[in-house]
This record gives C-alpha cells, sequence and structure tokens, in this order.
C-alpha cells in the first residue's frame, strides 16, 4: 500500500510542476466599470476575486455585480484562462460547487458587447468585459496591474 | 432546533419565493441537477447494486433561491433518490427536503445561515449528489457514508467567516450548532433511523498562495439518540476530519482522513482520489477509499471485539460534453463487510469481494 501511495504522490507532484507551465498572451479584451466607479486599477487576482464573487463589495460599499459573456463564447475563455488561469469548463465547476452547496450564484451572462456596457453604463457596481474594438465611451476601462 | 419546525419552514420559504415569482422579481434563481445510472455487480448485492443489474439509481435536486436584499437571501432545495434495492431507500421518502435555510451577511466576510443548513465537513458534504461535479458517481462511500452514518445538513445554525482575504494565505472557518437524522446501519440489512442532538463543530480551511491548493480540518461533538440504543440511551460522537484537496487545470489530488469515535469503538476512514485530464473533454479517475471498523463491547452478559478493513478501488472515465452533461463509466473493488445480502459477520467472518460497475449520465443547469 506504501508503495502504491509513493507512486500516486510522485505522479501528481510531475503533473503540479506540468500544470504551472501557462503560455501568456496579451488579452484582446478590456475590463470595464461604471464611470461614477472611483477604482481605476487592480491586480488580475482582485479582478478574479470580483468574478467569482469571492470580494462581494468594491471599496465604496457598492454591490459588485459581475458580469459575464456566454459559456461557448471565444472571449469568455480568453478572460477565463487569462484572469482566473483556468478553463471556462473550471470555472463553470466552480460556480456549480457554489452553487449547489448554497454559497453563492453566478452573475447574469450577456451575449455581445453592447449588452454588457449598457448594463455597466446603468449598475454602478457593475463589472464586465468587452473586446477591445468596442465604443467604450460610456463606461470605464479598467487598468489590470501584473 | 426541533424537526418540527421544518415544515413550518418550507412553508415561509415558499410562500416567499412564489410572491417573488407573482411580482415578477428578477432576484429569483433556479436550478437543479439530475444523475441516472445503470450498475450491475458481479455476484453479491452491495450499494443497492443487484448482480442482473439495474436503472433504479439517480440523484435529483431543484433548487430555487431569493434573494431579499444584497445582504439576506431564502434558499430551498428538494431531492430524489433512488439506490437500487438498498435497505436504507425503504427509510427515504420519495421526494424529500434536502435544505432550507435564510442566509443574512453580517459584513462582506462573515455571514450566517439559520434553518435545515448544508453541514460544512471535508471536501464533498456539501455537494454529495452533484454529479457534474463529481469524479465518481458517489463521494468515497466509506468516508462520508451514503444514506447511512451520515448527514448533508444540519437542523440549526452555521456561522461562516472569511479571514485574511487579501493575504495569500487566507482561511475560510465555519462553525455550526444543532440536531439531524441519520440512519444506522451497524446490519446493512435492518438500517434505523437515529438522531443527533447538540451537534457543535467546525470546518477551517486554509487556502495557500497556490491557486487551488487548500487544507482543512474539521471537528465536532454530538450525542446518538434512538437507532439501535435502548430508550433513553445515549451515545457519545467524537469526529476528526483532515483534508487535502489540490484542484488544478490539468488534475487533481484530494484525500481525506476521518478519525470518529463513539462509546463501543471507532470508525476511521480515508481516501485518495487522483484525477487527471487527458484531453479537454476525457478525465481518467483513481480512487482508493477504506474504512477501518474497531468494536470493543463489554457488557454483562456480552462482549466481543473486533477489528476489520473494509476496501473499495476504483477506477474511472469521465467524458464532459459540455460543462452541465457528463458521461461516466467506473469499476469498483470492494472487500468488506457492508453488503447488503447476507452480510458477513464483522466479529467471526471474513470479508466479502464484490466488484461492480455504474454507467451514468449527470446534467445540471
Amino acid at each position: 500500500m506504501k508503495r502504491i501511495l509513493f507512486c500516486i504522490l510522485s505522479f501528481a507532484g510531475c503533473l503540479l510542476i506540468q500544470d504551472f507551465a501557462h503560455a501568456k498572451n496579451k488579452p484582446s479584451y478590456n475590463v470595464i466599470i461604471n464611470i461614477k466607479n472611483p477604482t481605476s486599477s487592480l491586480t488580475r487576482k482582485a479582478v478574479s476575486k470580483l468574478f467569482l464573487k469571492k470580494t462581494r463589495k468594491w471599496p465604496d460599499g457598492k454591490e459588485v455585480r459581475p458580469i459575464d459573456r456566454l459559456t461557448k463564447s471565444a472571449i469568455r475563455e480568453e478572460f477565463s484562462k487569462t484572469i482566473h488561469n483556468k478553463s471556462t469548463s473550471s470555472i463553470k465547476a466552480y460556480w456549480q460547487r457554489q452553487i449547489f452547496s448554497g454559497h453563492s450564484v453566478p452573475g447574469q451572462e450577456k451575449r455581445t458587447d453592447k449588452e454588457v456596457i449598457d448594463y455597466v453604463r446603468t449598475h454602478p457596481g457593475a463589472i464586465g468585459y468587452v473586446s477591445k474594438k468596442a465604443k467604450m465611451d460610456s463606461v470605464k476601462v479598467l487598468k489590470i496591474k501584473k | 432546533m426541533k424537526r418540527t419546525s421544518t415544515p413550518i419552514l418550507i412553508t415561509v420559504l415558499s410562500m416567499t419565493l412564489l410572491s417573488g415569482y407573482a411580482k415578477g422579481q428578477s432576484k429569483i434563481h433556479v436550478h437543479g441537477h439530475l444523475t441516472q445510472a445503470y450498475a450491475f455487480t458481479d455476484g453479491r448485492q452491495v450499494l443497492g447494486i443487484p448482480d442482473k443489474g439495474t436503472t433504479d439509481y439517480r440523484t435529483l435536486a431543484l433548487q430555487f433561491g431569493y434573494a431579499l436584499n444584497d445582504n439576506s437571501k431564502l434558499v430551498i432545495q428538494f431531492s430524489h433518490r433512488r439506490m437500487g434495492l438498498s435497505p436504507v431507500a425503504t427509510l427515504e421518502d420519495e421526494v424529500k427536503l434536502d435544505w432550507a435555510f435564510a442566509e443574512y451577511r453580517f459584513t462582506e466576510t462573515i455571514s450566517g445561515k439559520i434553518g435545515k443548513v448544508q453541514l460544512p465537513v471535508g471536501i464533498y458534504n456539501e455537494v454529495r449528489d452533484v454529479g457534474t461535479i463529481l469524479p465518481f458517481y458517489r463521494i468515497p462511500f466509506y468516508t462520508y457514508g451514503e444514506g447511512i452514518w451520515s448527514s448533508e445538513t444540519v437542523d440549526g445554525i452555521v456561522l461562516s467567516a472569511y479571514i485574511l482575504q487579501d493575504s495569500p494565505w487566507n482561511l475560510d472557518i465555519s462553525v455550526f450548532y444543532g440536531g439531524w437524522d441519520l440512519v444506522e446501519a451497524n446490519d446493512p440489512t435492518t438500517p434505523v433511523m437515529a438522531r443527533v442532538e447538540d451537534g457543535a463543530g467546525g470546518q477551517l480551511w486554509l487556502n495557500t498562495p497556490v491557486d487551488g491548493l487548500r487544507v482543512g480540518l474539521a471537528g465536532h461533538r454530538a450525542t446518538l439518540s434512538g437507532g439501535n440504543r435502548v430508550a433513553g440511551k445515549r451515545d457519545h460522537l467524537t469526529t476528526w476530519t483532515a483534508s487535502l484537496d489540490a484542484s488544478f487545470e490539468r488534475f487533481t489530488f484530494q484525500a481525506e482522513y476521518i478519525d470518529l469515535r463513539f462509546d463501543i469503538g471507532s470508525w476511521k476512514p480515508s481516501y485518495a482520489h487522483l484525477g487527471y485530464n487527458i484531453t479537454e473533454k476525457l478525465r481518467a479517475n483513481a480512487q482508493i477509499d477504506l474504512g477501518r471498523i474497531k468494536f470493543e463491547i463489554n457488557e454483562p452478559f456480552f462482549s466481543a471485539s473486533a477489528d476489520a478493513n473494509n476496501k473499495d478501488y476504483a477506477i474511472g472515465f469521465n467524458y464532459r460534453l459540455s460543462s452541465n452533461l457528463v458521461l461516466k463509466a467506473e469499476h469498483h473493488w470492494m472487500k468488506g463487510y457492508l453488503i447488503d445480502d447476507n452480510p458477513p459477520n464483522v466479529f467471526t467472518d471474513d470479508p466479502v469481494k464484490v466488484q461492480y460497475t455504474i454507467i451514468s449520465a449527470s446534467a445540471s443547469f
């Protein structure tokens, strides 16, 4: 039994090392917030916590309202990989665990850049992400620090 | 909190949820999950699975939630479970109330729940039947039980806090108090209901700077009445659970150890699980689930002792058609005493070997 456990742990260790080798590309999206939100920059990890509802309030006390994109969209996959360091299916699994343990439910999902911008523009605590091509004159682009 | 309060709580929560629907409010959420399986063994019947096979093997749940405001919500979940020919199934209703609770968030990091609330113990206790996120059809049987010696919920209160949230090392802490029902199956062919009272304990999770790696420690004390005990007799339970949960993008390694002590003996189960994503959709899983039971009975007219091991080795493959739809095939090699038909006597007999296979499909929304 000890030999089997040793083999399993060794194999797990090798996989762990492999798992940390991530390719990083420059994102093709902007993270946006309501124009009245005083926050101007956040770290990647802080943004991840907002979208996963691990951080629920902005510094000014407003409730955080994350807006995601449809599961199969390319922008969602890119956002999941660059902000959460996980695939969209891993994030979906995270939310299923949150939902069925009664802890939390995910934010809304929007189909287009325009729908995200409209929501963020009209909700003070909202945060979303849109492609860099989208017109963003009525919302604020959040700077992502390393 | 007494069991009689549950129907009142259900009524209040249901009326509130229905009034929310009537007003067309968007603060309501509805979610559900379903797992349907086909299972068979190579001979003896275990976990309700006969050698001829059964499709009467499924779990289903439907959850309704209503956010009263940013800081409080009501959640109710109903479930249905079939376990083939398991004697435990005779003690379960077709549809049962899984949980029903009200939650209030005191601060961003401190919250409380009251009602029939999920029991925060170990990696899987709060998500026992959610097939789309479990590596196998059921969570490790000896460690968590299913239907026997376990409860998903506590009738009482749970307080939770998230500490040092801005630190790379942070803590999730939950403490609970209350009671719960459980099924005792000292003889697996004739399970009986027992009641846990004054259950008090907690779960501590230490989240590490490595994203996905956490270690946990849980413990609780309680008294047990009813079941196989003579009227008025109470047993004392003390349980400790140690957990390691490493869940990464390509692989998962989980291990847990439980030390449960009661008046006349102890139950020390443990398991280790390794999962690896071969492709984005295909995942391989392997698991060792062990359960050691020790009894020492010293009554005036009867004394006996036993030290017996139960084992379940499993391998399986999951194919994820989408994030909400998963197919699973798994095979188990079991050796032990928890057999449904003519179970071996833990004091005098050798353990029985059984192999069983489960093929299942899980969906959630």
